[in-house]
């Protein structure tokens, strides 16, 4: 079966917005009926504050589990670790409406995870299969590129505010998506522009959005933006870049 | 195995006010995919079972009824309910050795099929099993019809003679009947595994010694 999902990854440098266009393209997605998954791989979490969500476990949190039963024997086969990773995997969504998400967590814990992480990989990377769209809000970014988290990545997002040192960071992670792959779509997004111009030469920009007060009053009282007017001037502009991008 | 325990809760089930006895040897099956589905949140018609409170557990026994379902709880597919599923066989079973095999081919049934609109996760360490039902096959399909494509499945084991369950949608009291067996058989498989891989100097001196002189007389019995 052709696997047509749409894996759509927002990174850049921290501050400049990619956890609020997550969660807006989530909200975009999940209004038009689309089969999202949302996946917080920030350590900080900052995703589940955007949408409003509370993820009782992570991947993480999975992970560890799955080292313990192993640990404790109480597996035998490949087979049973396989089946319990699916269990558990579903058990750690947040089914939310319109959309499920998953947090990737922090790993706090000491020593190399190497086989369990690849092979949660590959667990996640079948259960993506089931959606048309995930949206992936990364860490900064530099990082996972480089670890090949965002292997499965078809749309890369890369946002920048308009900072000379964020374009920067914008350039070398462009140029080390598209070492890394051919196929992939990458774009940048220039977010809170302000009165003055941005350069921003030949990088492939999709769109340049505004400062958002009505955005940053929602970070400060902590309020989901899937409650965002659809008639936000911000919203309605980012709706514009989307349709171009990912459809 | 766990001979005494199995036929003390089958009396129990047999009696059980809730209780109905199918023969779903001659029922219609649920019909069978290739792909197992995904089944989302707003899809759910009915959903058994989940992370916290169901029970699932394979047994070999000796005295089976042949497609026998005793059923604790409605035919019908509910929203939500609670899941427990026994499932006893009769097998040809030779050697000790080949015992987990065995019981590793049970367990791994369910998922190594499939039914249409039909989503089944285990968790073979805590015997759980979490179904998921789709909202379209809730009302055109029962559990007795799901129950007859598993004992189809089950028979399909060249080495299994016969296969009898007991389900339980009814509540986690009921449910909880199957935590005793759960445990002993937990018990068991753990004193197989130290049997087989190692090197145990005295079994006098062994804590699961009482299980393998169980587990011995039963194969001396044959």
């Amino acid at each position: 079966m052709e696997n047509v999902t749409k894996v759509i990854a927002f990174c850049g440098k921290g501050g400049a917005g990619k956890t609020s266009l997550c969660a807006l393209a989530i909200k975009y997605l999940t209004e038009r009926k689309k089969r999202v998954l949302a996946i917080d791989a920030d350590p900080a979490g900052g995703l589940s504050w955007a949408l409003g969500i509370t993820p009782a476990r992570t991947l993480d949190d999975l992970r560890i589990s799955l080292h313990n039963i192993i640990n404790d024997k109480e597996l035998r086969t490949g087979d049973e670790l396989y089946e319990l990773a699916n269990y558990e995997l579903l058990a750690s969504l947040v089914e939310h409406t319109g959309f499920d998400f998953l947090a990737v967590g922090r790993p706090e814990s000491e020593g190399c995870f190497c086989s369990i992480n690849g092979f949660l990989r590959h667990c996640v990377g079948k259960l993506i299969e089931h959606y048309e769209y995930v949206c992936i809000d990364g860490e900064a970014g530099l990082e996972q590129v480089n670890r090949r988290v965002l292997e499965t990545v078809t749309h890369l997002i890369i946002v920048s505010d308009t900072s000379r040192r964020s374009i920067d960071i914008a350039h070398n992670l462009l140029l080390l998506a598209q070492k890394r792959t051919q196929t992939m779509h990458c774009g940048i997004i220039i977010n809170k522009l302000g009165d003055s111009n941005c350069e921003t030469g030949q990088l492939p920009v999709l769109g340049m959005l505004p400062v958002s007060q009505t955005i940053a009053l929602y970070d400060t009282r902590g309020k989901s933006l899937l409650q965002l007017s659809d008639s936000d001037e911000y919203y309605q502009k980012l709706k514009e870049v989307l349709i171009q991008f990912i459809q | 195995m766990l001979h005494h325990e199995i036929k003390s809760l089958l009396e129990y089930a047999h009696t059980h006010d809730n209780a109905t006895i199918y023969t779903i040897k001659n029922e219609t099956p649920w019909h069978e995919v290739t792909h197992a589905a995904m089944i989302f949140k707003d899809e759910i018609g009915s959903q058994l079972g989940g992370p916290y409170g169901s029970v699932m557990l394979n047994c070999l026994y000796d005295n089976v009824v042949d497609g026998r379902l005793t059923l604790l709880g409605s035919e019908y597919l509910q929203p939500q309910s609670v899941w427990g599923r026994l499932t006893l066989v009769n097998a040809a079973i030779d050697d000790e050795e080949s015992y987990y095999s065995y019981m590793q081919q049970l367990m791994l049934v369910p998922v190594r099929h499939s039914m249409e609109g039909v989503m089944i996760r285990i968790q073979p360490s805590e015997y759980k099993e979490w179904i998921r039902i789709h909202k379209d096959h809730v009302k055109t399909h029962n559990i007795i019809q799901f129950f007859s494509r598993l004992y189809n499945w089950y028979r399909q084991l060249p080495w299994i003679k016969a296969v009898e369950f007991v389900g339980i949608t009814s509540c986690s009291d009921d449910i909880a009947l199957l935590q005793p067996l759960v445990e002993k058989h937990t018990h068991i498989i753990k004193a197989f595994e130290k049997r087989l891989n190692e090197d145990i100097k005295s079994c006098n001196t062994c804590d699961n010694n009482a299980v393998c002189n169980t587990i011995n007389s039963l194969f001396q019995k044959g």
